[in-house]
């Protein structure tokens, strides 16, 4: 029954009623594309998994109707549910294309073979949010070269920085050595840049002081399932759906590859055992969905991994079959030559099971007191990955990322790889191992890492060893010893990427701002004088190059600023090694300008010849011929595309948000990709690279790594928390993305989390008094250091008290600017590898103060996230 | 009621939704608004919540669909969390007592919230705060829902 309104009612209604939590204002229409609107293809700047988008670009004055007939998108509005035609506000901009101004819409494209229906993460649909619009928060993009002079960054030209960063670069390399010239450079910007930077560094310089964004050391990531003749990305997509269990060591896929998760592994049913100290969203659905969640104590991974294979070993329930087939024996491991972890970690099947038995520290009883996993879930995994279903085995597949190999990088991943290989997984349907992954594949080198100049060897190593143990040098190391005189910083931050970050950041600021020699005129010859002073007194120069100021920039002398995503035309791989073009259709702001011309003008500068690239399609086809053989073999792109008279970029873009999965080849004019690597089922009579039908090593066969979680314990057992320390691990979470370059321009992201977090049980908050939204901080007195000093690290962070993580274990975001959780990570490096162990962070957590998220006015959500 | 007005100038209707007798923690009531095919849910929090109107600021209603894909949140209602989800589809969980904010999603949006006023005994919609799910605009493409009359159709 309806009243009549009344006066009263309408004075009521002018009362306002709904505080917001934020100054962000709802938004309650968004532009639709016009019929005739241009349409770009591309794909997600974000996570591995690389979704589909398509960018919808029209003048500002126009507006599509809600008919399918009368927009671009082909649409009746209202769009029904999992369409994905729907575009949501954070799905719209407003840019410049050619100067004029253009509404611009990033819908995920459902065409496409990966987010097929339109499916996309919470990253993936906001990237229109990340666009350069001076009326929105990503008002402050570098629009120009900076030059710190008399200590405040301010502009110049791209001559003048060109030519300063030439000259002292010339300088430091022919007064000093060319390890003297490092860079830190992002792996996973597009083939175009990493191509030029590497030929910079690698070709041209040819120093060993490099190392990409997240690590200390030009080495591989998952090097255990590498050296056991898996390539990091050898999976297929549709292998997770035909899988009966997967085994998910440290990732969650949920948070991390939505897309994975949402489109090719939950509707495949496969039952999920989860290894992971937290119980994340991914965790509560393993549980809920028949599987086992192991929740493991941090770093202890690789006693978990041989515990569950010396159960299936002790049972029988091996793959007998598969490792007569395909497991490397002594005669094999004996043929690796170039490769001294195989030759000294690589185990024959016999040779493995004898070392697993007979050790008592893999006894199930033991595994369930070190890992704090209750012996019964172990013994329930090894069923769920192992026992066959009378004659049928159950198809195991393997899935691993950070959480693991960022514990003990080797242990981790070798034990691990060798678990799945017993298993049978490995380049068959349903039955694979691969990286979950993070960031996509846009790393294509020029020339390879320049290993023989490295100072750096394994500490046991023994004559006769091949390569003689070395492992590439530790950058964090030369910054210490002094070695280091310049260093280019591309797309890192560096300082809160890697361990005792704190440490690190006093370093550099000594040999930096605190210097003596510090920049104080425009006049570039002055700037080159001092900036070579500052080299030969003992400090370095730094070159920040990217498109936002960020923690690293208070230490930079010059500011380069980069083109990015949407701003030129680029091309990558996904997590399947799908090659798509990420297409420009927006105007770079101001005098931004891609990496790779950056790079190409300096080195021109430094009279380095094979510099003289046009666009950046030159690049890519040169980039292209150095892919030949290997995982993400594309000459098969550029040769169709000169066949046919077109560009390279061009028949990628034609190729649209499906792209090819690599390696490719020609057959009957057309391009092939490759589903999986390694792949036992592939056609024998068939021509295609070794690495598409063989393991990726000298014979071909798959070599069970010795990962033996000894050669770790009394690493761990010294950097554990003690009297009464939380473990402080730390990772992703599915809102944030990496060092949140573009989050802290999201409106809704900073909602959602306005501060960075600590994750902790309620039996580590009550006793110190701690409630969600209280201030806490947290400090380690041992953040040792790359030589080996105990120094003090600390951070604060708002509490989140959740059953997400056990008592005594604490998690964090690990690179919420100004709240860095490697602040209180030691930079304990693997033994074997000379990788960070990023996740053993520790410290004594207190509260000391409460926020104003704590109350309801601020807006931060303290709701459980794992009911999903 | 100049203040409710969508862009581009087409003002919200104002409904009414329930009385506040009929409202009983925890138990969500549909109702659509502003248009006939948007649902949306009233429920009473039992805690203060933004946005909340009656004596505990309590009341708060919010659009049905997932903004993510579209995916209906009804029967989903935790009272215990005071939160909406997981979404059928693909998961997303939002707070109820914080504007609607995804605790966890694959949304990018905020749940619209229904903009409340109480007038005597009566709650009323009066707004929406943020796009529907599959709509340009909250106020296109569809027919006023029952009983939601325009602010000009008044006295």
């Amino acid at each position: 029954m309806q009243r009549k309104f009344s006066r009263r009612d309408l004075f009521a209604a002018r009362t306002p009623s709904i505080d917001f939590a934020t100054y962000e204002i709802p938004v309650d229409q968004v532009p639709v594309p016009p019929a005739n609107a241009e349409v770009f293809p591309t794909a997600c700047e974000y996570c591995i998994v690389g979704c589909g988008y398509k960018a919808y670009v029209w003048p500002h004055d126009e507006e599509g109707g809600s008919k399918a007939a009368r927009n671009a998108l082909r649409a009746d509005f209202p769009v029904a549910p999992a369409t994905g035609a729907w575009i949501s506000p954070s799905m719209h901009n407003v840019v410049k294309r050619n100067g004029k101004l253009h509404h611009v819409v990033i819908v995920p494209d459902g065409e496409n073979a990966v987010n097929r229906q339109g499916n996309h993460s919470v990253r993936g649909g906001a990237l229109a949010q990340k666009l350069y619009n001076p009326t929105r928060p990503t008002a402050d993009r570098l629009q120009t070269p900076l030059l710190r002079v008399r200590g405040m960054l301010l502009p110049i030209s791209w001559d003048a920085a060109t030519s300063i960063v030439a000259e002292v670069s010339k300088h430091v390399i022919a007064r000093h050595g060319e390890a003297s010239w490092a860079t830190r450079f992002f792996s996973y910007h597009f083939w175009e840049n990493t191509y030029a930077i590497t030929k910079l560094a690698f070709a041209s310089v040819g120093t060993p002081n490099a190392a990409e964004h997240d690590k200390p050391t030009a080495e591989n990531d998952a090097t255990g399932l590498d050296d056991c003749g898996v390539d990091g990305f050898s999976a297929a997509y549709k292998d997770w759906k035909e899988a009966d269990v997967i085994y998910i060591s440290g990732n969650d896929p949920y948070e991390n590859q939505t897309i994975l998760f949402t489109e090719w592994i939950a509707p495949g049913g496969a039952k999920i055992v989860f290894v992971n100290p937290r119980k994340s969203p991914t965790a509560a659905y393993a549980e809920r969905t028949d599987g086992v969640h192991l929740q493991l104590l941090p770093g202890t991974d690789s006693i978990l991994n041989n515990g569950i294979a010396r159960v299936i070993l002790e049972n029988s329930w091996e793959d007998r079959a598969w490792i007569g087939k395909v497991i490397a024996g002594r005669a094999e491991i004996a043929q690796e030559k170039s490769n001294w972890r195989r030759a000294r970690f690589g185990l024959s099947f016999d040779e493995y099971k004898a070392w697993l038995i007979a050790d008592d520290e893999y006894r199930l009883d033991n595994v369930a007191k070190v890992t704090g996993v209750p012996a019964q879930k172990i013994l329930r995994a090894a069923e769920l990955i192992a026992r066959p279903r009378g004659q049928v085995r159950p198809k195991a597949s393997f899935l691993l990322e950070k959480g693991n190999y960022w514990s003990f990088n080797f242990p981790n991943s070798a034990s691990l790889s060798a678990l799945g290989l017993v298993c049978g997984a490995g380049g068959r349907p349903g039955q694979v191992m691969s990286r979950a992954g993070g960031h996509q594949r846009g790393m294509m080198k020029a020339a390879g890492y320049p290993l023989a100049k490295s100072n750096a060897v394994y500490h046991d190593v023994k004559p006769g060893d091949p390569s003689g143990g070395k492992i590439p040098l530790n950058t964090d190391l030369a910054v210490f010893e002094g070695k280091t005189r310049l260093t280019w910083a591309i797309g890192t931050t560096w300082v809160t990427a890697l361990s005792a970050g704190q440490s690190l950041r006093d370093k550099i600021a000594a040999l930096t701002r605190q210097h003596a020699a510090q920049v104080s005129s425009f006049d570039k010859d002055q700037a080159i004088a001092t900036l070579k002073q500052r080299v030969d007194n003992g400090g370095m120069v730094l070159i920040q190059q990217d498109i936002y100021q960020n923690d690293l920039t208070e230490y930079a002398d010059l500011v380069l600023p980069a083109a990015g995503w949407g701003e030129e035309n680029f091309a990558r791989a996904q997590g399947e090694r799908r090659l798509r073009i990420y297409s420009k259709f927006y105007d770079a702001p101001g005098e931004a300008k891609p990496d790779w011309w950056i790079v190409a003008e300096v080195a021109k500068k430094m009279g380095y010849s094979g510099y003289a690239w046009k666009t950046s399609n030159d690049v890519f086809e040169e980039a292209v011929t150095k892919s030949k053989g290997g995982a993400y073999d594309a000459t098969a792109v550029v040769e169709l595309a000169k066949r046919t008279g077109k560009r390279a970029h061009d028949l990628l873009t034609e190729l649209s948000t499906t792209g090819i999965q690599l390696p490719a080849r020609i057959e009957a004019g057309k391009l092939v990709g490759t589903d999986r690597l390694h792949d036992q089922t592939f056609p024998a009579d068939k021509d295609a690279n070794k690495i598409v039908k063989q393991f990726n090593t000298a014979s071909g066969k798959a070599i069970l790594m010795k990962g033996d979680w000894r050669s770790v314990k009394p690493v761990r057992e010294r950097f554990s928390p003690r009297d009464g320390e939380l473990w402080i691990t730390n990772g992703r979470i599915n809102e944030l993305w990496q060092t949140m370059y573009d989050d802290l321009r999201k409106a809704a992201v900073k909602r959602r989390y306005p501060s960075n977090f600590l994750f902790i049980n309620a039996a580590d908050a009550m006793p110190r008094g701690i409630e969600s939204g209280d201030l806490v901080s947290v400090e380690n007195d041992f953040v040792v250091n790359i030589l080996g000093e105990a120094t003090k690290g600390a951070i604060s962070l708002v509490a989140y008290v959740t059953d997400e993580v056990a008592p005594g274990v604490a998690y964090t975001y690990t690179f919420y600017p100004g709240q860095n959780a490697n602040n209180v990570v030691p930079a304990i490096t693997d033994p074997v590898t000379g990788v960070y162990n990023y996740k053993l962070g520790k410290g004594r957590v207190a509260k000391i103060g409460e926020t104003p998220l704590k109350k309801l006015e601020g807006g931060m959500s303290f709701v459980p996230r794992s009911i999903g | 009621a100049s203040a409710q007005r969508a862009s581009e100038g087409v003002a919200y209707p104002r409904k009414r939704v329930v009385r506040i007798g009929e409202l009983h923690d925890g138990v969500p009531l549909a109702f659509t608004y502003p248009l006939q095919a948007q649902p949306n849910f009233i429920v009473k929090l039992g805690a203060p919540a933004q946005g909340g109107v009656g004596p505990d600021h309590d009341i708060v209603a919010f659009s049905s669909l997932c903004t993510h894909m579209g995916g209906n949140l009804r029967g989903r209602y935790r009272h215990d969390l005071k939160a909406v989800g997981p979404c059928p589809f693909h998961f997303s969980t939002f707070d109820l007592t914080r504007g609607g904010v995804a605790v966890h999603a694959s949304a990018t949006q905020s749940l619209p919230q229904v903009v409340l006023e109480i007038a005597g005994d009566d709650v009323f919609a009066v707004r929406v705060a943020g796009l529907i799910y599959g709509y340009r605009h909250n106020l296109k493409d569809g027919s006023l829902a029952e009983g939601a009359k325009t602010p000009t159709m008044r006295g």
